[in-house]
C-alpha cells in the first residue's frame, strides 16, 4: 500500500504521472494511485483539477481543505475493505461528469460527503456482502445502482442518499438508510425480481416523474413515503414477506399491490387493486390508516388453508367496485379484525364474492357483505349468511 | 406560491396538511408526508415541490 497525493502543475489527467506525488505538496513523477494506494487529495493539491478519462481503481479517495474540481469521464472505483476503503469528500470541492464514481469495499466502509454533491453515477461494485455507513446527506445527480447479481446483499445505515437518476440494483438493497428519490429527470426503479428494495424510500419528485412497472420493496421497519412528484404505476408493488412494510403514499395512486404477507399504512393508501392470487398464507393490514380502492382479490387455492385476512379496528377500508375473496377448496379463511371492528365500506355497485370465508368482528358500513351459509359470521354488522343457490355474486346492495 | 398549513404532527414523519392555492384561484387541500426532515427548509421545500407537483397534474388535467 501506498500514498499517491495530488499535486499542481500537472496536465490533470488522472493517468499522468505529472500529477501525482508520494508526499503531500511534493515533487510529481510518482505512478498514479491504483488499487492498491490510498488517492489523497488535500490543501497543498492548491486546487488543481483532476479528470478521470479511463477506468481507474485506488484504494480509498480522502479529500480534504480542497474546493477544486474532479471530473469522472469514465470510472473510478475504492478498492479497500473495511475502514481502508473510505471515501471523503471535502467541503466545497465539484464533483461532476458523465462518469460513475464506485465503492467496491466490503464491511464496514463510510462515505462521508461533507455536503458534496456527486455529479455523476455512483455504484456499489461489491463482489461480496458489503455494509456501508452514510455520514449524513448524499446526493447523487445521476444514476444510483448496485452491480452485484446475486441474492447476497449490499447494506447501505443511516444517513440519506439523495437520487437524481434511477435506482439500479441487480441485488437486494437493504440497510437502515432512506433513498429519496429527487430531481426533474425521468427516474425508474430497475431490479431483479424479488431481491427487493429494502431501505426506507421516498418518493419527491417535484414536477418530475416516477415512472414505475413492477417494484419489490420492503421488509420490516422500513417506509416508503410519497412527498411529490407525478406517479404512473403500471404493474404491481409487490411487498416483503418479512415483517410489515409501511406504505406512507397518500396523494398518489398505485395500479396493483401484492401484499407478500403484512403491510402497514399510516395514511389512506390508494390503489387500483390489493391482492393475491394463490393466496395461501395470512394477510394482515396494519397502520393507523386503510385503503380506497377498486378491487380486493385474494384467493386462496390450498385446500388446507386456514388463514385470516386481518384488518385494524375503527379503520375504514374502502372498496369502489369489487371484492373477491375465495377459499373454494376449503372454508378456513376468516375475514377478521382482532381487536375491535373493521369498518368495510363496500360501494353500492360494487361486485361481491365471497366463498368459504368466515366474518368477524366487521362492520359492513355501507353494502351488506354476504357469505355462504355454511360458513360464520361472529360479532359484525350487516354480513349475512345466504343460501348457496341465491347469486352470492349480486351487485345489488 | 400561496399556501396555509392548517395542521400538523410530528414523529417520525412530519405530516402537514397544506391548502394550496392556485394561480387560477383555485385551492387544493393536501396531507404531505415528510420522513425524517433534516430541517424546517426541508420541508418548505418538500411543500413547494408537492405545489409543483399538484400544479402540474392540474395543467395536465385540464389539457
Amino acid at each position: 500500500m501506498a500514498d499517491r497525493y495530488l499535486v499542481p502543475g500537472g496536465t490533470g489527467d488522472y493517468n499522468s504521472t505529472t500529477n501525482w506525488s508520494t508526499t503531500s505538496g511534493g515533487a510529481s513523477g510518482a505512478s498514479k494511485p491504483v488499487a492498491a494506494d490510498r488517492l489523497i487529495i488535500d490543501a497543498n493539491s492548491l486546487n488543481t483539477p483532476l479528470t478521470v478519462n479511463t477506468p481507474n481503481d485506488c484504494l480509498s479517495f480522502t479529500a480534504s481543505n480542497y474546493t477544486g474540481v474532479v471530473t469522472i469521464n469514465s470510472t473510478l472505483q475504492t478498492n479497500g475493505i473495511t475502514n481502508t476503503g473510505n471515501i471523503t469528500l471535502s467541503a466545497g470541492m465539484t464533483i461532476t461528469g458523465i462518469g460513475t464514481f464506485a465503492k467496491k469495499g466490503t464491511s464496514v466502509g463510510v462515505i462521508t460527503s461533507n455536503g458534496v454533491v456527486f455529479d455523476c453515477n455512483f455504484s456499489f461494485t461489491n463482489t461480496v456482502a458489503s455494509i456501508t455507513t452514510i455520514t449524513g446527506t448524499m446526493q447523487v445527480n445521476g444514476d444510483l445502482s448496485s452491480t452485484l447479481n446475486s441474492t447476497v446483499t449490499t447494506t447501505v445505515n443511516t444517513g440519506t442518499i439523495k437520487v437524481g437518476g434511477n435506482i439500479i440494483h441487480n441485488n437486494p438493497l437493504v440497510g437502515t438508510s432512506t433513498i429519496e428519490l429527487i430531481g426533474t429527470n425521468p427516474a425508474t426503479i430497475i431490479q431483479v425480481a424479488t431481491r427487493y428494495l429494502q431501505t426506507n424510500l421516498i418518493i419527491n419528485k417535484g414536477t418530475g416523474t416516477f415512472n414505475q412497472v413492477d417494484l419489490y420493496y420492503g421488509v420490516s421497519s422500513r417506509t416508503l413515503t410519497y412527498t411529490s412528484g407525478i406517479v404512473n404505476h403500471t404493474g404491481i408493488l409487490f411487498t416483503n414477506n418479512t415483517g410489515t412494510t409501511t406504505l406512507n403514499t397518500n396523494g398518489m395512486t398505485w395500479n396493483t399491490i401484492a401484499p407478500q404477507g403484512s403491510i402497514g399504512f399510516t395514511s389512506v393508501c390508494n390503489a387500483n387493486k390489493i391482492g393475491r392470487s394463490s393466496a395461501n398464507t395470512a394477510m394482515s393490514f396494519g397502520g393507523t390508516h386503510g385503503f380506497n380502492i377498486n378491487e380486493f382479490e385474494f384467493i386462496f387455492t390450498s385446500a388446507s388453508i386456514t388463514t385470516n385476512i386481518v384488518f385494524v379496528g375503527n379503520v375504514e377500508y374502502k372498496i369502489n367496485t369489487s371484492i373477491i375473496c375465495t377459499s373454494e377448496a376449503g372454508v378456513g379463511v376468516t375475514f377478521r379484525c382482532n381487536t375491535g371492528i373493521a369498518i368495510i365500506n363496500l360501494k353500492e355497485n360494487a361486485f361481491m364474492k365471497m366463498v368459504g370465508i368466515n366474518i368477524l368482528n366487521i362492520n359492513a358500513s355501507n353494502k351488506t357483505l354476504r357469505i355462504l351459509k355454511n360458513n360464520t359470521i361472529t360479532t359484525s354488522t350487516n354480513c349475512f349468511k345466504i343460501d348457496s343457490n341465491i347469486n352470492p355474486y349480486s351487485t345489488t346492495r | 406560491m400561496a399556501y396555509t398549513i392548517t395542521n400538523r404532527e410530528e414523529s417520525l414523519t412530519v405530516n402537514t396538511d397544506v391548502v394550496f392555492i392556485f394561480p387560477d384561484g383555485s385551492d387544493l387541500a393536501v396531507s404531505i408526508s415528510h420522513f425524517q426532515p433534516q430541517s424546517e427548509q426541508e420541508i418548505q421545500q418538500n411543500i413547494l415541490n408537492r405545489y409543483e407537483s399538484e400544479l402540474l397534474k392540474k395543467t395536465l388535467g385540464e389539457q
